[in-house]
């Protein structure tokens, strides 16, 4: 039998609202990591912002990203360093219809490494015609200790309904 | 059961077809993951619609897309992703790829489509899309189309199943 190439390695979907979502102890076993983010949020609003940290990691300024999105304000794109988390990701609002999620896919290549940083390609999604967008971004980590912790963050709290999956890739 | 797994591949034969079906899809899966290699038969466009269930409605999209001279976003009340046309580089099939998260859900289906034409000149094309399909209906059939015309000969789609797992995370 081939070996498998591509792992689920942990899932959650809320029953409840939640401040945060935590994938720790993470498997060191693989190449890279995939963590598909199908969200809902509470804040007040339609489309709103994700937010994404690894090993608890909030403060030192260690996050950067750029991204080009096309939204109803058109094509563009924007970067950001010095962070102290990544806000790349959407979430739908509370004030989006009824049963709509936005999705987002984040890659995270040689996360176990220790000899550089990490890097993340996302995908970010919310497809509200007047406050969504498609979101294309490459995210750096400026440390190089291995991604054993990620930190999934909401606007104001994820909705029931929310689903978090982590896999990894040989 | 794999965490990944194929369920169907369609290569289109001589003569084309009209659309590449995948049907009775597994519901026992996570995520659905399309990759598509593609070329039509029609010169005007690179279009390839995407629909589920065999249903026309409740579809629209917010896409950023660029040729080689022009970028641009807008939003759409279909699914346009771009395969090749029969007027670009000859032998050369375009690449889409379709992410369907909680397909056999009970929610309504936001998905991901990303597409590129491949062309040997500046009439080539990409894009991205946040998709989405109001209706809570699982997913049990997947229909990719040109927009006119037929998918010529060797374009291919794979259908994948993905599969999640349990536990290993905490909320607070």
């Amino acid at each position: 039998m081939p070996t498998p190439q591509y792992t689920a390695l942990a899932n959650i979907t809320l029953g409840s609202s939640a401040s945060s979502v935590t994938f720790s102890s993470i498997s060191q076993a693989y190449r890279d990591l995939v963590l598909i983010v199908f969200s809902r949020d509470t804040n007040a609003s339609v489309v709103t912002t994700q937010f994404l940290r690894v090993n608890n990691v909030s403060s030192g300024n260690l996050y950067s990203s750029v991204l080009m999105q096309g939204t109803s304000g058109g094509a563009n794109s924007t970067s950001s360093s010095s962070q102290n988390e990544w806000g790349i990701g959407f979430s739908a609002g509370a004030n989006a219809s009824s049963g709509i999620f936005a999705q987002n896919t984040y890659h995270f290549l040689d996360y176990s490494a220790t000899d550089k940083h990490k890097t993340v390609l996302s995908r970010n999604d919310a497809a509200d015609a007047t406050n969504g967008g498609a979101r294309a971004a490459a995210l750096r980590y400026a440390g190089t200790a291995a991604i054993t912790t990620i930190n999934v963050l909401p606007a104001t709290s994820f909705a029931a309904g929310s689903t978090f999956a982590l896999y990894g890739v040989k | 059961m794999a965490t990944k797994e194929l369920i169907s591949t369609v290569t289109v034969g001589a003569g084309g077809a009209a659309s590449i079906d995948f049907t009775s899809i597994p519901q026992d899966g996570t995520d659905l993951l399309v990759v598509v290699s593609a070329r039509h038969n029609n010169a005007t466009y690179g279009d390839t619609n995407i629909t589920f269930n065999n249903s026309g409605t409740g579809y629209s999209a917010r896409l950023l897309y660029a040729d080689a001279i022009n970028g641009g976003a807008k939003s759409t009340t279909g699914i346009y992703a771009f395969t090749t046309p029969s007027d670009y580089t000859a032998n050369t099939f375009g690449n889409l790829q379709i992410y369907v998260p909680n397909y056999a859900g009970s929610t309504n289906k936001s998905f991901s489509v990303d597409g590129v034409t491949e062309n040997n000149a500046t009439g080539a094309w990409s894009a991205i899309h946040a998709a989405l399909w109001s209706n809570t209906a699982a997913i049990t059939s997947l229909k990719i189309a040109p927009y006119s015309g037929l998918f010529a000969q060797y374009s291919t789609a794979s259908l994948y199943k993905i599969t999640k797992g349990s536990g290993g995370a905490s909320v607070a």
